[in-house]
């Protein structure tokens, strides 16, 4: 399933996000996005993953990374572990243009 | 400052002593948590009923026999370290580094590496560290 990118959502930064949980994730870019895969099988393929706390991990360091390259600020819901990564990514654009928005 | 390593200094107990006499590799364990609890209080934080922490990994190592007497715990935190650590980010692992010695011995008995992750007791959601350390240091 191919992602609906949110309207009006900054140029680059979909593919940043993607990019940054990768490195974290330990996987490529295909591996992650290309079969929509869920949070439960992004734990199981990655060598850097045993459970949901690594996951969050790399949420998070992705989160810190466009802190620091973006200056927004991104905080992620807790997401079931049937979710897949399209859905992730959607959530992510979604939270960092309200974020984005919200401290102007 | 960031966080210092701590010492703490457990007796031995009778009953820690497995048939060859010597501390059980269970005990062990028990000897880090109680460094991770000291360490906790020698930085002045308290850990309260909503936000508490739990332990997602631990690597041993048993480096030589603990035998009846004393031993010091030493806790000190490894990741994120100093230069690692900012307040304003979000990390939802610590790591310890946590060796148990013996009185005057050089090298340690025991060599651990214990990750720790932080839980919302009654949403039973994970938290990050700095939300854990804010609501610590509160108390």
């Amino acid at each position: 399933m191919a992602c609906t990118i949110p309207p009006m959502t900054t140029p680059g930064v979909d593919s940043y996000i993607r990019q940054k949980f990768a490195e974290h994730a330990g996987l490529s870019e295909e591996q992650l996005f290309a079969d929509d895969v869920t949070l439960a099988a992004v734990i199981s393929r990655s060598p850097k993953m045993t459970n949901s706390i690594d996951l969050m991990e790399a949420f998070a360091k992705t989160a810190n990374a466009l802190r620091k390259d973006y200056g927004v600020r991104v905080r992620l819901p807790a997401l079931p572990l049937d979710t897949p990564t399209s859905t992730v990514l959607k959530t992510f654009l979604e939270e960092f243009e309200r974020q984005k928005e919200a401290t102007g | 400052m960031y966080f210092s390593e701590t010492r703490l200094t457990l007796p031995v107990r009778p009953n820690d002593l497995d048939a060859l006499g010597h501390v059980n590799n269970a005990v062990a364990l028990e000897y880090l948590e109680a460094g991770r609890w000291d360490w906790l209080a020698q930085h002045d934080l308290v850990h309260g009923d909503r936000l508490i922490s739990v332990v997602a990994r631990t690597e041993i190592d048993y480096r030589a026999e603990i035998p009846r007497g004393r031993v010091e715990v030493r806790t000190v935190l490894d990741t994120p370290d100093a230069e690692e650590y900012d307040p304003d980010s979000i990390t939802f692992r610590a790591r310890f580094r946590q060796r148990v010695h013996l009185p005057g011995a050089p090298d340690p008995a025991v060599d651990a590496l214990v990750t720790v992750a932080f839980l919302d007791a009654r949403q039973r959601s994970l938290v990050s560290l700095q939300d854990f350390l804010a609501a610590a240091a509160a108390h």
